[in-house]
C-alpha cells in the first residue's frame, strides 16, 4: 500500500509529459497524416535551448536559479521549439506531403531528430547535467520529499502530474470551445472541406506542429530538474509518446494522453511493485511496453490502419 | 505447343532480354566488383581492411533493404534491428555455445527471418504505421541489449574468441571477399525479383494498393515476402559482421545504424538496385573525409557523422530524392548515348493502304471451353475497327492472344 501511492504519484508525472507527447503525435497525425519523428528532439531542443540560456554548456553547480533569468530561459526555449518545429513543417514535411511522398516526410523527420541530437550532443559534450529548479521544492517537506502514510513522495511529483493534466485539459478546452481550436478540428475532419469554407489550412497546421511542442516542452521543463538530462532526453520522451499515441492508434489528443498517463504509472509499476518475492524490476521498465504496444498494432490494428485492402 | 516448347521459348526470350539490358550499367558494376575485390591486395596506403569489410557487410543490409524501400515502397526504419539480432545469436552461440562460426551465422540468420515473419504483420498497415512500427522496433531491440546486460554482456561487449570462415583464417581480407560476394548475390537476387512478376506486383502494390489487390495481388503476402527476406539477409550480414568485429557491442546497434541503411539506400537511390550498395560506399567515403574534420573542430565524431548523414539525405530528399546512381546513370547515358544494335532491321514504314495488324485462324481453349476459335483480323493504317460480342464470347480473349499476353492453341500463318 505504501508503494503503490509512490507508484501512482511518480508515475503519473513521469505519465503526465509522456501523455502530452503522446497527444502531440495524435493532432499532428489527425491534422496532417504525418508521424512527427522529430517531435521528441525538437522539445528536446527547447530543453537545451533553455538550459544554455540558464546556464550556459558548464555543469550546473546550484540547484536554484534566478526567477527573472528562468523566465527569459524559458522564453528562448519556447521560441527556439516553436521555430523549429515550424521550420520543420514547412521545409521537410509539407513538400513530400504534397507530392504524396511517405518516405520523403518520413526519412526528412528522422532525419531533423538525428540531426538535433548531433547539435545537442556537440554543444553539451559531458554524458549529462542537471537542470536548474526555478522552484524551490527542496524546502517542501523534508528535502523535497513528503511524507504520505508511509510512502516517501517527491514533491515536484505531485506539481508536474498536475501541470501536464492542466496542460492537456486547457487543450482540450482549446480544441473544442475556440474558434481556431474549431478550425482545427474541421482541418482534422476534411482538409479540403476546410480549405473551401475559407479555413487557412497551412498556416493553421503550422502554428499547431509548432505549438503542441510547445506544450510538451513546458511539462517537460518542469520535470527535468528531477532528473539528469543529456541529449537521448528528448528522444526518449518522444518515444514514450510515441508508444502510448500508438497504443490508441492515434486517436482522439485525450485518449493519447490518458494513454500516457497509463503508460507513466505501468512503467513505475514494473520498476518498483512486487508481487510477493517475484519483481519484473527496472530492466523491464522500456522494453515491455514497447513489446506490448508493437504486438498489438500488429496484431490487432485498427480498420483504418490497415492498408486498402479487398 | 508442348510445355517444353513454351519452356523453351520462355528461357530464350528471356536470355534475350538479359543480353539488350546488358549495356553499359551492368560492365560497370562487373568492373567496379572486380576492382574491389582486389583492394586488399593492392596494400594501398592509409587503407583499413577491416573497415572495408566493415562497410561491404553494411552493403550487403542495404542491398536488401533496397528490396523493402524500392518496389515494396515499405518506409522500414528496423534493418539495423534484424542485423543487431543475427549478430547477438550468432555471437551469443560462439562466444557462450562454442559453436563454429558457420552454423552459428546460419542460427543468426534464421533468427532474424523469424523476426522479420514475426514483425512482418505490420506490412499489412499503411506505410506511416510501418515506419513507426519499425522504428519501435530498432529501439525495442536497442534498449533490449542496453538493459539486459547477460545477454548483450553489458559495456564491455561479448567478446568473440577467433574462429574459421569457410576453412579460411577469419581475416578482414576473407571477411570482405565475402562480404563483396554477398553484395553481388544479393544484388543479383533484388535484380531478379525487380524484374519478375513479384517485383512487378509489389511495384502495383506501392502505386495503386487498392486496384492491385481488386485485380488479385495479395498485399500481405508479397510484402511480407520482401520485408522477411530484407530481414534474413540483413541479419546475416549482422552475424558475419559482429565475428569480424570480435566483439559484440550493443552500442554499435543503436537505431542510428537503422537509419544509416536507409539513408544509403535513398542517397544511393531506391529505384536501383545497386544504388543502396553506392550510398553505403559514399556514406563510407565521407565518413573517412569527415573524420580529420571533426578532429579539427574538435567535435566528437560520431556526433559529427550523425549531422552529416542527416544533413546529406536532406539534401538527396530536396533535390528531388532520386539518389546518386540514378542520376549518374542519368549523366552517362546524356553523354555518350549508347549505341544499341537493333535485334531486327527496323520495318519499312507502311503505306497509308498496307496492313499494320494481321492475326489469322488464332485459337484458345481454356479445359474444355473453347473461348476462340478461328479468329482472324486485318487491320489497315488509319482504320477504326470495333470488337463487339456479349460478356464471355471472347474479346478479351482474343485481344490478348495478339498483344501476346497470352500463348494461342494454334494460329495460322
Amino acid at each position: 500500500m505504501t508503494i503503490t501511492l509512490q507508484v501512482i504519484v511518480s508515475g503519473l508525472a513521469a505519465g503526465g509529459v509522456y501523455g502530452l507527447f503522446a497527444a502531440g503525435y495524435s493532432l499532428i497525425y489527425r491534422l496532417t497524416g504525418i508521424i512527427h519523428f522529430a517531435f521528441g528532439d525538437l522539445v528536446g531542443l527547447g530543453i537545451f535551448a533553455t538550459l544554455l540560456v540558464l546556464a550556459g554548456t558548464t555543469p550546473v553547480s546550484q540547484s536554484g536559479a534566478h526567477e527573472p533569468r528562468f523566465l527569459l530561459a524559458i522564453v528562448v526555449g519556447l521560441a527556439v521549439c516553436v521555430l523549429a518545429g515550424a521550420g520543420t513543417y514547412v521545409g521537410l514535411v509539407q513538400p513530400y506531403l504534397a507530392r504524396g511522398s511517405t518516405i520523403g516526410w518520413v526519412a526528412g523527420t528522422v532525419a531533423v531528430a538525428f540531426g538535433i541530437r548531433a547539435v545537442i550532443g556537440a554543444t553539451f559534450q559531458r554524458s549529462s547535467y542537471v537542470f536548474p529548479d526555478p522552484l524551490p521544492f527542496h524546502r517542501v517537506g523534508t528535502a523535497g520529499y513528503i511524507h504520505l502514510g508511509g510512502a516517501q513522495v517527491q514533491a515536484r511529483a505531485f506539481f508536474v502530474a498536475g501541470l501536464a493534466i492542466a496542460l492537456a485539459l486547457g487543450s482540450a478546452w482549446f480544441l473544442e470551445r475556440t474558434r481556431y481550436g474549431r478550425a482545427l478540428r474541421a482541418v482534422a475532419d476534411d482538409r479540403e472541406g476546410a480549405r473551401v469554407v475559407g479555413v487557412p489550412v497551412e498556416l493553421l497546421v503550422t502554428l499547431a506542429f509548432a505549438l503542441v511542442g510547445a506544450i510538451a516542452m513546458v511539462a517537460a521543463v518542469a520535470a527535468a530538474p528531477g532528473e539528469a538530462v543529456n541529449a537521448n532526453t528528448g528522444t526518449l520522451l518522444g518515444l514514450k509518446g510515441l508508444v502510448a499515441a500508438l497504443a490508441v492508434r492515434f486517436g482522439p489528443p485525450l485518449w493519447a494522453f490518458a494513454a500516457g498517463l497509463v503508460l507513466g504509472v505501468v512503467e513505475s509499476a514494473i520498476a518498483n511493485v512486487h508481487f510477493g518475492g517475484w519483481q519484473l524490476g527496472p530492466s523491464y521498465r522500456e522494453v515491455l511496453p514497447l513489446a506490448f504496444v508493437l504486438l498489438l498494432i500488429s496484431l490487432r490494428p485498427s480498420p483504418e490502419a490497415l492498408e486498402e485492402r479487398e | 505447343m508442348s510445355a517444353f516448347e513454351q519452356t523453351a521459348l520462355e528461357l530464350r526470350r528471356a536470355a534475350g532480354e538479359a543480353r539488350e539490358r546488358w549495356g553499359s550499367p551492368a560492365w560497370l558494376a562487373l568492373a567496379a566488383l572486380a576492382i574491389a575485390a582486389a583492394i586488399p591486395f593492392l596494400s594501398l596506403p592509409g587503407v583499413r581492411v577491416d573497415a572495408l569489410a566493415d562497410t561491404a557487410y553494411l552493403a550487403v543490409a542495404a542491398t536488401a533493404l533496397g528490396l523493402t524501400v524500392g518496389p515494396a515502397g515499405l518506409p522500414s526504419l528496423g534493418t539495423g534491428a534484424f542485423m543487431a539480432i543475427g549478430a547477438f545469436t550468432s555471437a551469443l552461440l560462439v562466444a557462450r555455445s562454442g559453436w563454429p562460426l558457420e552454423p552459428a551465422v546460419l542460427a543468426g540468420t534464421a533468427a532474424a527471418l523469424v523476426a522479420g515473419v514475426v514483425s512482418g504483420a505490420v506490412v499489412r498497415l499503411r506505410r506511416e504505421f510501418v515506419a513507426v512500427s519499425t522504428w519501435l522496433l530498432a529501439w525495442l531491440v536497442w534498449l533490449f541489449l542496453l538493459a539486459f546486460p547477460s545477454v548483450s554482456g553489458g559495456s564491455q561487449g561479448l567478446i568473440l574468441p577467433p574462429r574459421s570462415l569457410l576453412g579460411l583464417d577469419a581475416t578482414p581480407t576473407v571477411h570482405f571477399e565475402v562480404a563483396l560476394a554477398l553484395t553481388a548475390l544479393t544484388a543479383l537476387a533484388v535484380a531478379a525479383v525487380r524484374r519478375g512478376a513479384p517485383g512487378l506486383e509489389l511495384s502495383a502494390l506501392r502505386q495503386a494498393p487498392g486496384l492491385a489487390t481488386s485485380l488479385g495481388v495479395r498485399l500481405g503476402w508479397r510484402r511480407l515476402g520482401a520485408f522477411s527476406a530484407t530481414a534474413a539477409v540483413a541479419g546475416l550480414a549482422g552475424g558475419l559482421s559482429v565475428q569480424l568485429q570480435a566483439v559484440a557491442d550493443p552500442v554499435s546497434y543503436d537505431p542510428f545504424l537503422s537509419f544509416k541503411l536507409l539513408v544509403a539506400v535513398l542517397l544511393g537511390g531506391a529505384a536501383t538496385t545497386l544504388g543502396p550498395a553506392v550510398g553505403v560506399i559514399v556514406l563510407g567515403l565521407i565518413g573517412l573525409a569527415a573524420g580529420p574534420l571533426a578532429r579539427a573542430l574538435q567535435l566528437p565524431f560520431e556526433r559529427f557523422d550523425t549531422a552529416v548523414a542527416a544533413l546529406l539525405l536532406v539534401f538527396v530528399l530536396a533535390f528531388g530524392g532520386q539518389g546518386v546512381l540514378p542520376w549518374a546513370l542519368g549523366r552517362l547515358r546524356r553523354e555518350a548515348p549508347p549505341q544499341r544494335r537493333p535485334a531486327r532491321p527496323p520495318p519499312a514504314e507502311p503505306g497509308p493502304n498496307e496492313p499494320v495488324l494481321s492475326a489469322t485462324g488464332l485459337r484458345k481453349a481454356y479445359g474444355g471451353v473453347i473461348a476462340v476459335d478461328d479468329f482472324s483480323l486485318e487491320l489497315r493504317r488509319g482504320e477504326t475497327a470495333a470488337l463487339i460480342g456479349p460478356n464471355g464470347s471472347g474479346k478479351t480473349t482474343a485481344l490478348r492472344l495478339i498483344a501476346g499476353a497470352e500463348p494461342a492453341d494454334a494460329a495460322g500463318s
